[in-house]
């Protein structure tokens, strides 16, 4: 295969941020010999991806696998991407600088909806035909791996769980954790490969039996369960972390605490697809805190998970690490805080002396529609935890809000203004007079996204005009001078709606897009609008009724065959209950909610929190 | 109890596929390299702490530098060969670690004081021979003031100030490559890129191929 850093490296003086490019980063893997050899590509530029935790995993576990080699690819920035065009360089792997089409496997993360048209982009820019079904031929000769074949292309990701959109871009689709899933489709890939003359279809078919793979080709039909990583708790993966040159977006040591949140807001997607929730024990992390930063020099270790202050031992470990790097200039963080005292709290081990400033996810303005969400957080507790945020020696927050919420009304609107302008008062309270004009709040709204798989999935998005119409209502309701206010795009979120509740219809609108120049539409300043209308209008597409239209009960959902492991009952359930404003609690802590995850899920019986024995809070 | 610190000065080389790197980015591989290497570095006292080290004038990305200097502030004396073997295990093969040396802790910064910086550039030039680029170098060398162009904007420098040794124009005996080797002095009026230089003698038609910086020095000591 031919190495094509010499001609990349003489296009580097034109692009920006070239170290996006250079690769042999401390730690990363070089292997010359390898039987099979698969590559990892994330539809984004380099310092998106390299802050991506999966990527990073399924690099570690491939590169363990006797007789195999995993390298990484990332999308070239737009600049890059035309010299490479120009120059007929096709989209390379990091490590050896060779053709994506040189590897027997070519695994693409689907991170969010808005990633669709980069990931046409990035089969488009490695010379792969987009679809599935173009690519069944033998093309010895044209590709530059051993197998004379067009690598198989496996798609996985948060946005996978509905992966009709991309469905027919991709061989086989991953639904779920990864972890083992990787190695018995890698076994079964290589195995394939061994057997001369073996027909896709046969592949196809022995894939199709591996729990969590969805064969696109062979349609709908067939259900498939999400896969869960059952040993999660017992090791910690990935074992070596690959140390950036280049700037990433997380350029720091994560270390994955906890999966799964049982919080159960209605809205969220990653709460309901990642359950249960698993633990992992507080020695292993602090070991693991202590070892990472020994390795890579990284300043600064992350606590990840969905919600880290809920870890049922985070309070020690914040403490043993806050010990273990004390005069080190080692920080630790957290990427969310728990909207009460506790979690500012724990804010205040990890800041230290240097308190830039707390963010926390009230989510609705008002109470009945926080009761909506199933947000389990009162006014009480937000002003609480500001106040105490404030008396901590914070200054600076930010809330986080949604507008378009199901049954959301021009009082809950205005209701965020109202919270919003408390939480200035109790902020004022609570510090000295004199440092009252230092107190800035920033307001951060969302617009509603309806996500499958969540109990709000039947849920149309609000119109365009109605959004607006809300934001303007947001504007104009009298938020004191030091309260700032910024709202997502409505018509990014729009699209975004359409990916990620459309059927495999939409399949052709996003190539239509790719080919209208939609890419990167997650950039602000790359987004398009324009482009997303005339692909809707050339494949007949209504973008408003794609995203506002409710579903009904009763008819199938474009994503019905596949089980997340929460039941249909649960979701139609919590529905019921969010329509009348009733709340379910937190199944960690309160009776079990009868998701249906813990009778389905590896992980032995009726534990909706999985925590190691002798780490169980007495 | 007054703290006692040791200031470790590191010369690395900045080559290979690393010349790519921004000054930014080159300082944070430093700090990470040290970090890893188990030294123990000093940190400073503010809200927030972070490693006690003064770098050597920034390299432009895509220049490759052969003996830059970087300086750290240790809270432990360790023997100079063990602190060289400590950062060349964790430099692995990325970053060579040449030598290491102690400095006095009152020194100013190298950034302040190292204003001598000697290059060699691999040069092309399709339309004029050796004779005719030495004729235009000489040309300049006799200007009072270079008008040096960068990202067409232009700025002024007073010659005798800013070149501080005859340039030298060669073609090499190993590759037959043109190379052109200059010291320059960065002065308030900040430091002037040697590829603008080399622009104003190629001309229209040639080009710089490759830039490295040699050593970076002060006046009264050897480049």
């Amino acid at each position: 295969m031919e190495n094509l850093w010499p001609r990349i490296e003489g296009l580097l003086g034109q692009a920006t941020r070239p170290s996006r490019y250079i690769n042999h980063e401390y730690q990363s893997v070089h292997c010359k010999d390898a039987e099979y050899r698969a590559v990892f590509a994330y539809p984004d530029v380099y310092e998106i991806g390299q802050s991506n935790q999966a990527v990073n995993l399924l690099y570690d576990i491939v590169n363990r696998l006797p007789g195999c080699a995993a390298e990484r690819a990332f999308l070239p920035w737009v600049d890059m991407a035309a010299l490479m065009r120009e120059r007929g360089l096709p989209l390379f792997s990091l490590e050896g600088m060779w053709p994506l089409t040189g590897f027997e496997m070519l695994g693409v993360t689907i991170p969010h909806e808005l990633a669709a048209t980069n990931i046409i982009e990035l089969l488009d820019l490695a010379g792969l035909p987009h679809r599935s079904c173009e690519r069944l031929d033998d093309v010895a000769g044209t590709v530059d791996n051993a197998s004379g074949r067009w690598p198989l292309v496996v798609g996985g990701g948060p946005a996978a769980f509905n992966p009709e959109p991309l469905a027919p871009f991709f061989d086989v689709i991953a639904i779920g954790e990864s972890e083992e899933l990787i190695c018995e489709l890698v076994a079964k890939h290589r195995a394939w490969l061994a057997t001369p003359g073996g027909r896709l279809n046969d592949l196809l078919c022995s894939l199709a039996e591996v729990e969590g793979i969805y064969v696109p080709s062979f349609g709908s039909q067939r259900r498939v369960r999400r896969r869960v990583f059952g040993g999660f708790a017992e090791e910690l993966l990935p074992k070596t972390n690959i140390v950036p040159f280049c700037e990433t977006i997380h350029d720091r040591l994560a270390i994955e605490i906890q999966r799964g949140c049982s919080r159960g807001c209605r809205f969220c997607q990653a709460g309901m697809t990642y359950r249960p929730v698993r633990e992992r024990p507080s020695d292993m992390i602090v070991q693991a805190a202590m070892q990472g930063i020994a390795c890579t020099g990284f300043d600064e270790v992350s606590l990840v998970s969905l919600s880290s202050t809920d870890h049922s031992h985070i309070e020690d470990i914040l403490r043993r690490l806050q010990q273990c790097f004390a005069g080190t200039g080692v920080s630790v963080s957290l990427p969310s805080q728990r909207l009460d005292a506790f979690g500012v709290d724990m804010a205040g081990l990890v800041a230290g002396e240097r308190k830039s400033g707390l963010t926390f996810a009230p989510e609705a303005g008002s109470q009945r529609l926080r009761d909506v969400i199933n947000k389990n957080v009162s006014t009480d507790d937000l002003l609480l935890a500001i106040q105490r945020a404030c008396e901590g020696g914070w200054r600076r927050c930010k809330l986080y809000f949604m507008i378009g919420l199901p049954t959301e009304t021009d009082e809950d609107v205005v209701a965020i203004a109202d919270l919003a302008n408390a939480a200035y008062i109790a902020a004022k309270d609570a510090v000295p007079q004199c440092e009252r004009g230092k107190i800035r709040i920033s307001l951060s709204v969302a617009v509603f996204v309806p996500k499958p798989g969540t109990p709000f999935q039947w849920s149309g998005q609000l119109p365009l005009a109605e959004v607006s119409r809300r934001i303007g209502l947001l504007r104009q309701a009298g938020l004191a001078k030091a309260i700032s206010l910024k709202w997502h795009d409505p018509q990014v979120s729009q699209v975004e709606a359409v990916l990620a509740r459309s059927g495999r219809e939409v399949a052709e609108l996003i190539e239509a897009a790719w080919q209208e120049g939609a890419s990167f539409a997650a950039w602000t300043e790359r987004f398009d609008y324009q482009q997303w209308l005339v692909a809707a209008e050339r494949c007949g597409i209504d973008l408003d009724a794609a995203a506002a239209d409710d579903y009904r009960m009763d008819e199938p959902l474009p994503w019905q065959h596949i089980e997340t492991g929460i039941s249909q009952r649960y979701l139609e359930q919590e529905w019921q209950c969010a329509l009348e404003g009733q709340v379910t609690e937190d199944c960690s802590f309160a009776r079990c909610t009868e998701c249906g995850v813990c009778l389905t899920a590896d992980s032995g019986g009726q534990r909706p929190r999985i925590v190691l024995e002798g780490e169980r809070h007495e | 109890m007054n703290e006692v610190f040791f200031r470790l000065r590191i010369c690395f080389a900045k080559q290979g596929r690393l010349r790519w790197l921004s000054h930014l980015e080159l300082l944070r591989a430093m700090e990470r390299l040290i970090r890893r290497s188990g030294l123990p570095y000093a940190t400073t006292h503010g809200f927030n702490a972070h490693m006690r080290f003064a770098p050597g004038p920034a390299l432009p990305v895509g220049t490759s530098g052969a003996r830059e200097l970087f300086d750290v502030w240790l809270t432990e004396y360790l023997p100079p060969a063990k602190a060289l073997a400590c950062l060349g295990l964790a430099a692995a093969d990325q970053i060579p670690i040449h030598e290491v040396c102690y400095v006095p802790t009152q020194l100013r910064g190298l950034q302040s004081t190292h204003n001598l910086e000697s290059y060699e550039l691999r040069l092309l030039s399709p339309d004029r021979d050796l004779a005719a680029l030495q004729a235009a170098l000489d040309e300049l060398l006799d200007r009072e003031t270079l008008t040096l162009v960068r990202r067409e904007k232009s700025k002024d420098y007073q010659t005798a100030m800013l070149i501080a040794t005859t340039p030298l124009l060669k073609v090499d005996a190993t590759d037959g490559s043109l190379r052109l080797s200059l010291t320059l002095r960065s002065s308030e009026q900040g430091a002037a890129r040697p590829e603008s230089l080399a622009d104003l003698i190629l001309g229209e038609q040639g080009s710089v191929l490759e830039v490295q910086r040699l050593s970076v020095s002060r006046d009264g000591e050897g480049s």
